[in-house]
């Protein structure tokens, strides 16, 4: 009696939710959760055993790239340490291969990757121009390098290559070929001078909490210059990266002032972002406050986390998003040319939205193929407790999904996005590709210690679409800094290849287009970096184009 | 807090101020469409509400209603002219109508007014970027780097001092304590003694609060425990006061030597007051032992204070001592001054007594 009972009792509860689900995905975009499908067991840890060291709440990002050439986007899982107090043991970052149909299998001690550093960023690209993608951890304690040995194996080379950065506090880190020379430079973010001894335990509301970046000093980042002889050399000072100190957090390199080589734009943490402006050989000028970059449309600081670039009006110029502390809104910048940018969160509809929330991994995706980026946000607070004592605050809560409308209006269609966007998590960061090589963008979330979520694309009446795989001539396969448009008809679609960027995170090696209701690419236009122009007529659609520079 | 005010809204017969209090919330979490409707149902009521117009053209601004948002400011210049903020925001809305000229003069005007406005500062540098002016837009950023390097200056060192958890045990504690009143008036000791000792566990410096439960336990006949608050209290607190109340509890405790050590501290607390001296006198009397040193201070007690009960510790003291004519004296003069007080008529009742049934005596 009593089993039948509660029988009926998990049955409609079961229904209840099945019945929610299915109710709130009606929305343009739908992301359906298929974690528990997939395989994946890898549980997030930040290491905390009750202290709240500050080097917790960062936490950590995600790689998204095909390890093993095999055509299908696998998944890298940073993880954490156990900290002093902790009872964690063995956590390791996880490396897991794509087997296809949405299946996934733990390959790390195959592959070598299972580095046990306290894992932050994350960045991947072919430094060695071997024709695989390589794979760099920036760490709290000393930085990884494991180079791809094209067999399904990886080979830790830090300590050849130069590339430990000592034993810092990291946060995002790009390859960047910063001096146009064919090989991958190193960028690499740096978060705080912390030691353990300096710790600093403090109260909210007479909670334990984590200490404020302020409480520790800042760092400055550091540039790895590739040597070509698969060794790096650190041009920090000489480069002008380590001319200001500051809280690093998320990273990307864009051609943001479109003279042709790769800048680098930082988000940082309690403090003005900055963008690193190059001579086009490898010297910066960091212009963050004349470029309106580095604080909000008010003047003011952000709590930056992650940095993500992309166009979202199709007008030909890469805009910027930076996601922020709680009640701050996460900011979008627009490209205004010159290089200027305009603090547009408000006028384009998806600043309020994103107060309340600690916002993190940012996407900006074009998750409908209707030819304009949307914007997914990861959310989660970083007290474990706060909900103790902030009634407008969570530690787990909903991420964020804004469908872009045309270009200069974002509508919030979180909640008829399906299952995808039910999921309440910590998340830090988030990652997207065509993980089934269906033509629409997945979207995986690395959740603050618990397991992650995979969102599989399901949107329903998508347009057309075109992914891109490049090859420089170097035989670099992530060509960072290339620059490609995408010509349809009217629509004009720009973008970049990107090595590391967002929430101390790794996506995109394949570039993708929406391509809208377009069944026709009249041509693709591919500017490498050191200058060669290519142009590739009607090159189809609906497929993925492998490219090489000629 | 919302929602308190959202409920107290209809309730309030003059809701100008909480309205005011809605719509500056919702500004801050950027509700700004809430905000500018909550603003316009006090600008329906009230018009005369402080800065108004500036507050809700700030919320039109972002909602780019810059039409409206001009109206308003220019009803608040002329309300407050030199106000910097309404200043800065015109010069934001003409930079929304991409009039930066016009932007840049507000912006000026506004940095007149306050030359540390940063939020104006920082529009200069944005204003003067857009016009090409790269020479100013270079001067209001080192400008502005130095306005912003004072404020991080200050917002650290607020932050290093920051660890709330101390004030959070004080003000929790008072909130039990205060909780403990209301158990205590409505005649709840037990529950109001447990609230104090959480009090006294969050906050063991506050000194009313350990009295209050002590003295609570005084009434419940719990003394060991009234004992071990007494003792905390007076290591907080050493006032003449406490040690008193503490020595009697010990002489109760038959603690004898403790009492007379608490009541000496009173003496070396306070040695020009009566009361550290008269309580030794009465200790030593009511224990009936050191009978020289009773009389002793029982006379420095009078000698420094006048009072019935003064006169008649000493009256008891010198009784004790056999100085009985002395004694007859001070007593006397006790009842005189409380002529109710039937301990001291019937110590002055005795004494004459005494002194009738001595031989040879005629009268007292």
């Amino acid at each position: 009696m009593m089993r039948a009972f509660l029988r009926t009792v998990v049955f409609m509860l079961v229904s209840y939710h099945l019945t929610a689900s299915i109710a709130e995905a009606n929305g343009p975009i739908r992301l359906t959760d298929v974690t528990s499908q997939t395989g994946i067991d890898f549980v997030h840890t930040d290491g905390s055993g009750g202290q709240y060291f500050i080097v917790e709440y960062v936490s950590a990002g995600i790689a998204l790239f095909d390890y093993d050439n095999d055509g299908l986007i696998d998944i890298y899982f940073l993880n954490g340490m156990a900290m002093p107090g902790s009872t964690e043991t063995h956590a390791t970052n996880r490396l897991y291969r794509n087997e296809g149909n949405w299946r996934f299998r733990d390959v790390t001690a195959a592959a070598g990757v299972g580095d046990t550093g306290h894992g932050l960023g994350v960045t991947v690209g072919d430094y060695d121009n071997d024709g695989d993608a390589d794979l760099y951890l920036n760490n709290f304690g000393p930085n990884v390098l494991y180079r791809n040995n094209g067999d399904g194996t990886f080979t830790n080379v830090t300590a050849a290559a130069g590339v430990a950065n000592g034993d810092r506090v990291g946060a995002g880190t790009c390859f960047v070929d910063v001096d146009a020379d064919g090989d991958l430079d190193l960028f690499v973010a740096n978060y705080i001078k912390f030691e353990f001894a300096q710790h600093k335990a403090r109260t909210m509301h007479g909670f334990p909490v984590y200490g404020s970046p302020l409480d520790y000093q800042s760092d400055a980042d550091t540039l790895f210059e590739n040597q070509g002889d698969g060794t790096f050399r650190d041009v920090s000072q000489s480069s002008g990266i380590a001319a200001k100190a500051a809280y690093g957090m998320g990273v990307v390199c864009s051609d943001y002032d479109q003279d042709g080589d790769s800048d680098v734009l930082v988000g940082n943490d309690v403090g003005a972002n900055f963008v690193y402006r190059n001579d086009g050989r490898g010297h910066f000028v960091e212009v963050g406050l004349l470029s309106g970059f580095a604080y909000d449309g008010r003047g003011k600081i952000q709590g930056s986390m992650g940095v993500e670039c992309a166009d979202l009006d199709n007008d030909g110029r890469l805009d910027l998003h930076a996601t922020s502390y709680q009640n701050e809104h996460a900011s979008l910048y627009r490209n205004l040319g010159n290089g200027l940018f305009d603090d547009v969160s408000n006028a384009w509809k998806v600043a309020s939205d994103t107060v309340t929330p600690v916002t993190w991994g940012n996407v900006l995706a074009d998750l409908d193929n209707d030819g304009f980026r949307d914007i997914f946000i990861g959310c989660g607070h970083l007290y474990d407790n706060v909900d103790q004592f902030d009634s407008s605050a969570s530690y787990r809560s909903q991420n964020l999904l804004f469908q872009n409308q045309g270009g200069k209006r974002f509508v919030n269609v979180t909640m008829t996005a399906g299952s995808g966007l039910d999921v309440l998590s910590s998340s830090r960061g988030v990652a997207c590709d065509d993980l089934d090589n269906d033509g629409d963008l997945d979207i995986v979330v690395l959740n603050s210690r618990s397991a992650p979520t995979l969102l599989r694309n399901d949107s329903p009446q998508q347009g057309h679409w075109l992914q891109l795989d490049l090859t420089a001539k170097s035989g670099c396969a992530t060509a960072a800094g290339t620059k490609v448009e995408v010509q349809c008809g009217e629509l004009r679609l720009i973008d970049e290849v990107r090595c590391g960027r967002s929430y101390q995170s790794h996506f995109g090696s394949r570039m993708h287009f929406g391509l809208g209701a377009h069944n026709k690419t009249d041509r693709i236009i591919i500017h490498w970096l050191d200058g060669d122009k290519q142009v590739v007529e009607s090159p189809g659609i609906d497929s993925l184009l492998q490219v090489r520079q000629p | 807090m919302v929602e308190c005010w959202k409920k107290a809204l209809p309730l309030a017969p003059e809701p100008t101020e909480i309205l005011d209090q809605l719509a500056k919330q919702a500004a801050k979490v950027e509700q700004h469409q809430q905000a500018v409707e909550y603003w316009q149902q006090i600008l329906d009521a009230d018009k005369t509400v402080p800065l108004l117009h500036r507050n809700l053209a700030a919320s039109q601004l972002v909602l780019g209603q810059v039409d409206d948002a001009i109206r308003a400011l220019d009803t608040q210049i002329g309300q407050t002219p030199e106000d910097a903020e309404t200043l800065y925001l015109l010069g934001n809305a003409r930079f929304e109508l991409q009039d930066f000229a016009k932007a840049k003069q507000y912006y000026q005007q506004a940095l007149l007014q306050q030359p540390d406005h940063s939020s104006a500062t920082y529009a200069m540098v944005r204003t003067a970027a857009r016009l090409g002016d790269t020479e100013t837009a270079a001067e209001y950023a080192a400008k502005f780097q130095e306005l912003e390097a004072a404020a991080q200056e200050a917002d650290l060192k607020v932050r290093q001092q920051y660890d709330d958890l101390a004030q959070v045990k004080v003000r929790a504690a008072v909130t039990c304590a205060e909780a403990a009143t209301l158990y205590r008036q409505h005649d709840r000791p037990d529950a109001a003694v447990k609230l104090l000792l959480r009090a006294i566990e969050m906050d063991a410096t506050n000194a009313k609060v350990i009295q209050e439960a002590a003295e609570l336990y005084l009434g419940q006949q719990k003394f060991p425990e009234a004992l071990t608050l007494l003792q905390r209290l007076v290591q907080l607190d050493s006032t003449p006061a406490n040690y008193y109340q503490l020595g009697m509890l010990q002489a109760r405790l038959k603690k004898y030597v403790d009492a007379e050590n608490s009541f000496r501290q009173i003496v070396k607390l306070a040695p020009k007051e009566a009361i550290g001296y008269r309580a030794l006198a009465k200790f030593y009397l009511n224990t009936n032992q050191k009978l020289p040193l009773a009389l002793q201070t029982a006379a420095a007690s009078a000698k420094l204070d006048r009072s019935a009960e003064s006169l008649f510790v000493w009256g008891w003291a010198l009784a004790k001592n056999g100085q009985l004519l002395d004694a007859l004296a001070a007593l006397e003069k006790a009842v005189q001054m409380e002529p109710e007080n039937k301990v001291y008529r019937e110590l002055l009742a005795s004494v004459r007594k005494t002194i009738a049934s001595q031989p040879g005596a005629d009268s007292p």
